[in-house]
């Protein structure tokens, strides 16, 4: 399916996934530690892996649909919310892709983005390849 | 390139003209001088750097000479860049003027223009400013020169610091002014022209990059995208035309690959690609570069810098330029780039510089303002906000705001000193001198009723002119984007067709898609040297001290020593990236002072 912002009220599963996934991370990274938020989406990951929770819907669709959203929520992009929202939406789908902390020196920087395996979704690969990985969850 | 220095006097005044046949006689002592003009009251000669006796010059109907390399607006090719004869130009019917020349001429030039029969005199550079034009007043004589390597030699600077002019380059390095770093020697600004007469002296722009926005927009993207890949083909063959050999810096950059293809579209016989490389993987785009060169099948040689830890101190520059610039602190791939022109019989070094600046490479919510601006709520304007938010990473509730203010109430876009970060390494003094010191630029001035995105794209083009103050002296430096067609061209196509469907740069992507790899056309990540430069600095810090806190800089009262030692750790510098620009900004400037400190003269010509 082709999503374009003509198509997006046939998308109202997506949207109101969207919504509710843009609200919780705001909520989490509003009210709890960065420890404590990162220690929720662990919780929801094996707790899902032991439930034998079933994926529906195709990854890269469930990206597509949640970069489309994206601008319509008043939040700026950072990294953090925008890696945590996208991990909040797709484990409403069943995925749970891994949320990787990366750093660098020369001079410090820090960044984060969401990975499947080998794939980066929500990042350019030759941005995040100056990171080196310190955690991924 | 050739250089040049001109004399204007008055010939009433006998102390002028003793003094202009003073240093007429000095100039005949240079190597390879070759008279041009010599007239009662004006002189103009060039000087080559190859001591060879012809240079770049080329003679107009009329009494014109333009100094530097030059093309015709029409694409006739007869009279570009021809050498010239040592006779002196036809002076009877001037028959054209400053605007005249610009708007017949681009390239890399300063004009000079002798109204005969008059005392009038006009002098115009070309609004790239590649081609210097310094000035300074001895004795009632004018003297214009694009060295000042030139004006050392005929011995009439007294060598002063203008140490307000250091301050604001301390804060921001690309600023374009009138004056220079040195006190009594002032520059014309590109695309400004300098008329001198028994009125006396004016000086006016005769270009200007909001008259040429609103002079045509061209809303079609096909339309568009056809006239820029055509403009910048032409362009880069008209450049290729000047020379037989040609290094081209191949970043890997989406910018230098469009040059490549557009040189390789040329034939070029002798064509040259280098791509410099940091170990650190941010500086490291080897495998787009060697996509680009064997797309073309160009011969492409890797250049490593910062492998090995070569000590700072020798990697300052210590050629004298009469203002503070990018001095070279890369010497190590500096002087590789040097034996490699030197080795393969190059003459000219080209890059893709000036793209970025021209063609909309970063988001701006301006995009979404100016489409508002010209359409108002008309047709897509509610799908330009929301791929203007993609690219920004702004919501689209803030762009379609930003839309509204700017494109619909066409409210005006700031710009004003505000856009320099003050160097934390300042004292009080010198940031209060800086804040309240007039940085603007006319440009800017008139482009106050256009929309923001233009604003900010002219504002941009103001700051290319940096890319030609860092001079190489064994090749001509060609940034063919910047040539004054493709600036013109893409200051008349709006920000939201250079940059479409929340893509930067799309519109030139999409003109070249057929000409570079996709791997490029679809790479929107850029490379950078700030861990580079950030580890040479730490590698440093003892030198970097000792420069800093023991320099003139610190002495005059323009830095701050406390503020500065308290920075120059290697902790502070890994955990604050913002030092990193202010330091190297300051150690350029030192380099710059101590340039004219040791021996200026041993230098000069």
């Amino acid at each position: 399916m082709v999503l374009t912002p003509a198509g997006l009220p046939a998308s109202l599963r997506y949207s109101m996934a969207f919504y509710r996934s843009v609200l919780n991370a705001s909520l989490k990274l509003r009210y709890l530690s960065l420890r404590n938020a990162v220690r929720t989406v662990v919780d929801r990951k094996r707790s899902a892996c032991r439930s034998g929770v079933h994926a529906h819907g195709e990854r890269a669709e469930l990206v597509a649909a949640f970069s489309l959203l994206r601008p319509f929520y008043f939040r700026q992009y950072r990294c953090l919310f925008d890696s945590l929202a996208l991990i909040e939406f797709l484990a409403r789908f069943g995925h749970f892709p891994s949320w990787v902390f990366g750093v660098k020196t020369d001079p410090f920087g820090a960044h984060c983005w969401v990975q499947d395996g080998k794939h980066v979704l929500n990042d350019d690969f030759e941005r995040v390849r100056i990171f080196t990985p310190i955690m991924a969850v | 390139m050739s250089s040049y220095v001109a004399l204007i006097w008055n010939r009433e005044s006998l102390e002028a003209s003793r003094f202009a046949g003073k240093l007429m006689d000095r100039l005949k002592a240079f190597r390879s001088q070759v008279p041009i003009v010599n007239a009662e009251d004006f002189y103009l000669c060039l000087l080559s750097e190859d001591g060879k006796p012809y240079h770049d010059c080329t003679l107009l109907d009329g009494g014109g000479v333009l100094v530097g390399r030059v093309f015709r607006r029409d694409g006739r090719r007869s009279s570009t860049t021809s050498r010239c004869s040592p006779s002196p130009p036809e002076t009877n019917d001037p028959g054209t003027c400053a605007r005249d020349l610009v708007a017949r001429y681009w390239g890399h030039y300063v004009g000079f223009v002798r109204h005969s029969g008059t005392r009038h005199v006009e002098i115009v550079r070309d609004p790239s400013g590649a081609m210097p034009c310094l000035m300074t007043n001895r004795h009632g004589v004018m003297v214009l020169f694009s060295d000042i390597r030139h004006c050392v030699g005929l011995g009439i600077l007294e060598v002063s610091v203008n140490w307000s002019h250091l301050a604001r380059f301390l804060c921001y390095d690309r600023f374009a002014t009138d004056e220079t770093g040195l006190v009594g020697v002032t520059q014309l600004r590109p695309g400004e022209c300098l008329s001198v007469s028994e009125n006396g002296i004016d000086r006016a722009f005769c270009w200007n990059p909001a008259d040429v926005c609103r002079a045509r927009v061209i809303e079609s993207r096909q339309r568009a995208r056809d006239e820029l890949r055509k403009c910048i083909e032409e362009c880069v063959a008209a450049w290729t035309s000047c020379y037989t050999g040609v290094l081209h810096r191949l970043s890997g950059g989406l910018d230098s690959s469009v040059v490549l293809a557009c040189l390789h579209r040329a034939a070029v016989r002798n064509l040259v690609c280098a791509n410099h490389f940091t170990p650190g993987s941010e500086g490291d785009e080897r495998t787009f570069a060697r996509a680009a060169a064997s797309f073309v099948g160009a011969e492409l040689v890797e250049m490593p810098i910062g492998s090995r830890p070569t000590p700072l101190s020798s990697m300052l520059d210590t050629a004298i330029v009469a203002t503070p610039a990018h001095t070279n602190l890369l010497s190590e791939s500096q002087s590789a780039l040097e034996r490699l022109v030197g080795t393969r019989g190059l003459q000219a070094i080209f890059s893709g510089q000036g793209g970025d600046h021209l063609f909309q490479q970063g988001g701006s919510i301006q995009i979404a303002a100016e489409y508002a601006w010209r359409n108002g709520f008309r047709g897509g304007l509610l799908t330009v906000v929301e791929e203007t938010a993609r690219l920004t990473g702004r919501s689209f509730w803030s762009v379609l705001a930003a839309a509204v203010r700017y494109g619909i109430l066409r409210r005006r876009v700031e710009w004003t000193c505000d856009r320099f970060d003050l160097s934390p390494l300042l004292t009080a003094e010198a940031r209060e001198y800086v804040e309240w010191s007039p940085i603007s630029h006319p440009w800017l001035e008139d482009a106050r009723s256009l929309p923001g995105a233009k604003f900010l794209q002219i504002a941009n083009l103001i700051d290319t002119q940096s890319f030609y103050r860092a001079p190489r002296r064994y090749a001509d430096i060609v940034h063919p984007l910047l040539s004054l067609p493709v600036v013109e061209l893409s200051l008349q196509v709006p920000s939201y067709v250079l940059a479409y469907g929340g893509i930067d740069r799309a519109l030139i992507r999409d003109a070249f898609a057929d000409a570079i790899p996709e791997t490029i056309t679809r790479r929107t990540a850029k490379g950078a040297t700030t861990g580079y430069f950030n580890r040479l600095l730490i590698r440093n810090l003892q030198f970097v001290r000792e420069l800093l806190l023991d320099g003139n800089l610190a002495a005059h009262g323009l830095l701050d020593r406390a503020s500065t030692e308290a920075v120059l750790h290697e902790s502070a510098m890994v955990s604050r990236p913002g030092l990193l620009w202010p330091l190297l900004n300051a150690i350029r400037a030192e380099a710059w002072i101590d340039s004219w400190l040791r021996s200026p003269r041993e230098e000069a010509a």
